[in-house]
């Protein structure tokens, strides 16, 4: 009998260590849809509409069952057009609000360009997303692929209210579409 | 749950969501094992410059992959209703004693067209009605055909017949749309089964004009408004912050193929930046003429998906492309609806070759089905599901000269009318898909690639060039 439990353990033991990698999954398309609604909803009217459209044209494209073989560039475009979607719905539900009912973007002056992004306001939101999409911190590393971002769109100009409304946009769909976020280890 | 240092004033928004998250992100008990099949192989090829030491077809314009559909008469057609059968490799040789339950009699004076290689029911075949009336007589000289006869189970997707996955697989691969398109949501895109399953190796699945289109553009509507530059360095930050997460996620050999399959899949992104002309049929006027389309056609009509299938996989722009006619599963007592929908076909096919001569590009394609029917005797009414009355077709056009064939027929029928089970090919249906490939790495002078691309498949020279039709290219 110590034998057989013996033999039992060291085969679950060593199936445990072989199959660690097996754990890996990618979100599935109802997976994604219902973390961006949690993140980033709720919607209604005629944003819950056009978002609802949006996912029936992109949803074949992601993956169905979760399995890391279906990540492909087909998932990336169809995840960035969801999630860009999504991004741009709340973006504008927020630039709707005042600075103190908002929830993501309160440090944000929506008639202000890109310019006003200083590393105070950029942590303001990226340090929730990060909680939010990736459920940990935010890595320096990370932050330097943002403030490249925010530097790119400053040269690029123009220094109008509608960049602000794009980078914002651009800086939500990157948290989305990141592999921290799609990928459940 | 792991524990978050957050600012105080933020601690409730932040955890109220988080858990909200949480119970949604929940992973789901056992999954099931993803390490399909494929999957090392599928590396070795997946980031391989398609232009390359692959080979390709020599067209006399430039080097390129030869393009490759495949048609699926999902149900079980009358294939051998349309296309004759026998008991030898020119079965116009070796005639049965009896075709009155395939549904016509070869033997009928005037009853055979010889137009495209094997012969066909001049009388009865609608796929060849469809054929001709769809292709200008230039056409005909090069475009040939021939047969694999086999068993297939009727009316099911699990016959791996599909040889997309392995043409995907030999190279061919699309410039925009790297894996090609399907009208079914399914890992062949069509109603029977990959030979080769992958999940990898999937098409995309399209409903209409407008799936092909967005299939190969960046951002779709959601960045309409932003500039090419600012696309871009959205782009280049997935890829960047990918380069940062990918760590996380290595861990065995399946790490390393995560590690590729990510940084294909992002990087893929940079090609599509712009939109791109040239994808909608209804936009082409070669298309147009060909299929009957115009600016204002029905994106989701059939004739228009599968005119634009047939558009972006001729000119390079997609990978294999499949269509599925649903509905051929036409036993109804009457031939009425398997005459309907073999012409159906038959125009579809047609169309797809006049394109390719238009395009001057070549083309080749497998038609197959899930079983087959069999007709009340001495009639053309199909009466009932036959899994042996089973064949696949392949089809092959050459702009530059007519394709030769070694065999109009591999396998055979018996005077049983039914394909004979015990040939190399004549029992397992994926054998077939194997076979088409083989035929494909022939007519485009690559079939030395074949053991590689198909270990342990007819591994014997005898046994390899048994299954081709056509002769290869020197």
């Amino acid at each position: 009998m110590n034998r057989l439990r013996f033999v039992f353990v060291v085969v679950v033991c060593f199936t445990g260590i072989s199959n660690s990698y097996a754990n890996l999954k990618i979100r599935n398309f109802r997976e994604i849809v219902a973390g961006f609604d949690s993140i980033m909803g709720p919607f209604s009217g005629n944003a819950a509409a056009y978002l609802q459209m949006v996912y029936l044209n992109t949803k074949d494209q992601l993956p169905r069952f979760g399995y890391p073989q279906e990540f492909s560039s087909s998932v990336v475009l169809a995840t960035s057009e969801l999630s860009g979607a999504y991004c741009q719905k709340m973006v504008e539900r927020e630039m709707a609000l005042g600075f103190a009912e908002r929830t993501f973007f309160s440090e944000v002056d929506f008639e202000l360009g890109p310019k006003q992004f200083s590393n105070y306001v950029l942590r303001s939101i990226l340090e929730p997303f990060s909680i939010l999409f990736w459920q940990r911190e935010l890595r320096s590393k990370e932050k330097e692929v943002f403030s490249n971002i925010v530097a790119e769109f400053n040269s690029d100009g123009p220094e109008l209210k509608q960049e602000t409304v794009k980078l914002l946009q651009t800086i939500c769909t990157l948290f989305a579409t990141s592999l921290s976020h799609l990928a459940l280890n | 749950m792991k524990k978050i240092k957050i600012k105080s004033k933020e601690n409730k928004i932040w955890i109220e969501k988080l858990q909200s998250i949480k119970k949604l992100g929940h992973r789901l008990a056992s999954r099931r094992d993803f390490l399909g099949q494929g999957l090392i192989a599928f590396s070795a090829v997946s980031f391989f410059p398609w232009r390359k030491a692959l080979g390709g077809f020599e067209s006399g314009f430039e080097t390129d992959p030869l393009p490759f559909m495949v048609f699926d008469m999902a149900g079980g057609a009358a294939l051998p209703g349309n296309f004759l059968v026998g008991k030898t490799a020119i079965p116009e040789e070796g005639l049965l004693s009896s075709y009155n339950t395939l549904g016509w009699d070869p033997r009928e004076a005037g009853g055979l067209n010889r137009d495209f290689g094997l012969p066909m029911s001049a009388k009865y075949s609608k796929i060849l009605q469809g054929i001709l009336e769809n292709t200008s007589p230039a056409v005909r000289p090069n475009f040939k055909m021939g047969s694999f006869c086999h068993f297939a189970q009727d009316d099911t997707a699990s016959n791996r017949l599909n040889a997309s996955s392995l043409i995907l697989k030999s190279g061919l691969r699309g410039k925009l749309i790297t894996n090609g398109l399907g009208t079914t949501d399914s890992f062949s895109g069509g109603q029977s089964s990959q030979v080769l399953y992958d999940p990898n190796l999937r098409p995309i699945f399209v409903r209409n004009v407008s799936d092909v289109i967005r299939s190969a553009h960046f951002g779709g509507s959601s960045f309409q408004d932003f500039s090419e530059s600012k696309v871009r360095s959205l782009i280049q930050g997935e890829i960047s912050l990918r380069d940062q997460q990918i760590s996380e996620y290595l861990g065995g050999p399946e790490g390393e193929e995560f590690e590729n399959l990510t940084k294909a899949a992002y990087g893929k992104s940079l090609d599509l930046i712009n939109s791109v002309d040239g994808l909608d049929p209804r936009e082409n006027p070669i298309t147009r003429a060909v299929y009957g389309i115009d600016a204002n056609s029905d994106p989701s009509a059939v004739n228009t998906v599968v005119s634009a299938l047939s558009l972006n996989t001729i000119n390079g722009t997609s990978g294999p492309s499949v269509w599925a006619l649903g509905g051929c599963d036409y036993h109804t007592g009457n031939q009425t609806e398997g005459d309907g929908k073999d012409h159906e076909m038959g125009v579809q096919l047609g169309r797809s070759v006049e394109l390719a001569y238009r395009l001057k590009k070549p083309f080749f394609f497998q038609l197959l089905t899930d079983g087959g029917v069999s007709s009340s005797p001495g009639t053309r009414n199909w009466a009932g599901d036959s899994g042996i009355r089973c064949m696949t077709i392949i089809g092959y056009f050459n702009p530059i000269a007519a394709p030769e064939m070694l065999r109009q027929q591999v396998g055979y029928y018996t005077d049983g009318q039914g394909a004979e089970r015990t040939t190399l090919i004549g029992n397992d249906p994926a054998l077939v898909g194997y076979a088409v490939l083989a035929n494909y790495l022939n007519v485009q002078g690559r079939l030395s690639e074949f053991a590689n691309l198909a270990p342990g498949i007819f591994p014997t020279a005898t046994q390899l060039r048994s299954v081709l039709l056509f002769k290869g290219k020197t």
